[in-house]
């Protein structure tokens, strides 16, 4: 086919839809000390770099996909090392690994974050789809309620409010991230987050449309095998 | 009946990038008849990016309504429950086929209707007026081509989330089931699947975006229908769409031209 255009014809997204991304990542200490050969933070790191190259080659999803970045460590401590952004403006943070995993309260501080964004959206009336929380973690939970917030995110599944993606490496405790979703848990390969990452990246550009009240239906995992 | 209308129309299906890129087929779907009383019928469906089969199901949709009209042998008579009525029976005999010859390769026990899930915007019109019969997302658009305002939406149903949307195969489909009708003050019908709505449509999908509307449009009507539809295929496929979406894209219009100004 040639290539003329219908002249005058003006192209923009009157939409903006957006897809709310959460990453939660754990940077206790036993991510930088896994007796692997490389250590686990390193390859978190060089993935997330490889996530935002992925997220702005790619027109859709660059345009779509917001991300927003918790990490939890030290004594404790949660915190957004990245507030939401465009992925075309994403800027891969680095994890530092040190301290404990309060997996509880930052699962708590990604539902806050995802509902707080919801009502941003709604009052710019811009169109979004269900949000995505990625779960990464090579332990397990060490606040003392992390299974009361293990539980609210089963229920915020259930009340349709968010997808959760629990990810462990091969140390994870899988039992524990088995609470956090209705979905299995997905054991990383070999410390695949490269591939993850770039996994990620496609289904967020898919535009998979599905039923309501049904799963949506993603790319096959090259990086992993699902924890029952 | 005789006519004196003359409809100028014309659709387009494109995959999607990201379905081209994968090798997936086109899951959005359309057809249109317009008959020699003057009456349009046209459809707009666009299949479940969720499940394999839904292109199957779209373009069976889509046929069998437009089918279903286009042999109705009068269509003045029939008044909207009864059109109602028709599309209705037609979705779900349409089903009802595909469930009972998808068996190559299955037993029937694993084909579920979900499997052929599918949206579905239709009109049927004169040039007195028409209706829509609109089943999730995706529009329709009734408008007067020299003046925008007060075109007549049916909007895309979505829920929350703008990637779940409402399907004929739901077993609660028909609760779904959206009718909007139009008079005699528009001269032009634009069907659209979500791969369109965000170029086509205002936010909100309150209003056809004027800036991509009409140039269209007043292309189209002008062009030779092979050219037009050549030229149409280049616009909906171009690089610079990447950034809006991936998605499929299915654009059906029709159009009463204006008599030339004497």
């Amino acid at each position: 086919m040639g290539e003329d255009f219908i002249p005058d014809v003006v192209l923009t997204d009157n939409t903006s839809q957006r897809l709310p991304c959460v990453l939660v990542l754990d940077g206790s200490a036993s991510m930088a000390d896994n007796g692997a050969e490389t250590d686990a933070i390193r390859e978190l790191n060089n993935g997330l770099k490889v996530l935002e190259q992925e997220l702005k080659n790619d027109d859709t999803a660059a345009q779509r996909v917001q991300l927003l970045v918790i990490r939890l460590g030290d004594d404790d401590q949660v915190q957004v090392i990245s507030d939401w952004t465009d992925a075309m403006d994403f800027s891969a943070p680095s994890i530092a690994a040190n301290g404990r995993m309060p997996l509880g309260a930052a699962m708590r501080l990604a539902l806050d974050k995802i509902e707080d964004q919801k009502d941003n959206y709604r009052s710019h009336d811009i169109l979004y789809n269900r949000p995505w929380v990625f779960v990464i973690t090579d332990g397990e939970p060490t606040d003392l309620d992390w299974e009361d917030a293990a539980a609210d995110c089963r229920q915020a599944e259930d009340d349709d409010k968010v997808v959760i993606f629990p990810i462990g490496t091969a140390g994870a405790n899988f039992e524990a991230l088995k609470l956090f979703s209705n979905r299995s848990p997905v054991k990383l390969d070999s410390l695949k987050f490269r591939e993850l990452f770039v996994w990620l990246s496609r289904s967020a550009s898919s535009g998979s449309k599905a039923a309501q009240d049904t799963q949506l239906q993603l790319p096959a995992l090259d990086w992993g095998t699902v924890s029952t | 009946m005789t006519t004196d209308i003359h409809w100028k129309a014309g659709g387009i299906s494109v995959a999607g990038f990201a379905h081209e890129e994968d090798d997936i087929p086109c899951q959005d779907a359309h057809a249109f008849k317009i008959r020699d009383d003057g009456w349009l019928v046209a459809a707009v469906a666009d299949g479940a990016g969720s499940v394999a089969k839904s292109h199957i199901g779209a373009q069976a949709y889509v046929s069998a309504v437009v089918g279903r009209f286009a042999a109705e042998p009068d269509l003045s008579a029939m008044t909207e429950e009864a059109m109602v009525g028709s599309f209705i029976d037609e979705i779900n005999s349409t089903t009802q086929i595909l469930l009972d010859t998808d068996v190559a390769g299955a037993t029937l026990s694993d084909v579920s209707r979900s499997e052929f899930a599918a949206t579905i915007v239709m009109v049927v019109g004169h040039a007195d007026g028409g209706t829509f019969f609109h089943v999730g997302d995706g529009a329709g658009v009734a408008l007067k081509l020299k003046n925008f305002a007060d075109a007549v939406i049916s909007k895309p149903q979505n829920g929350e989330y703008a990637n779940e949307t409402y399907f004929v195969t739901m077993d609660d489909w028909e609760d779904h089931l959206r009718i909007t009708s139009f008079d005699n003050t528009f001269d032009t019908v634009v069907l659209m699947s979500d791969g369109v709505t965000p170029m086509a449509m205002t936010k909100g999908c309150e209003a056809p975006f004027p800036s991509f509307v009409r140039p269209v449009i007043e292309y189209l009507l002008k062009a030779d229908p092979e050219v037009g539809q050549t030229t149409l295929h280049n616009t909906l496929t171009q690089d610079k769409i990447r950034a809006i979406t991936g998605d499929d894209k299915t654009l059906f219009w029709a159009s009463q031209p204006s008599p030339p100004e004497t």
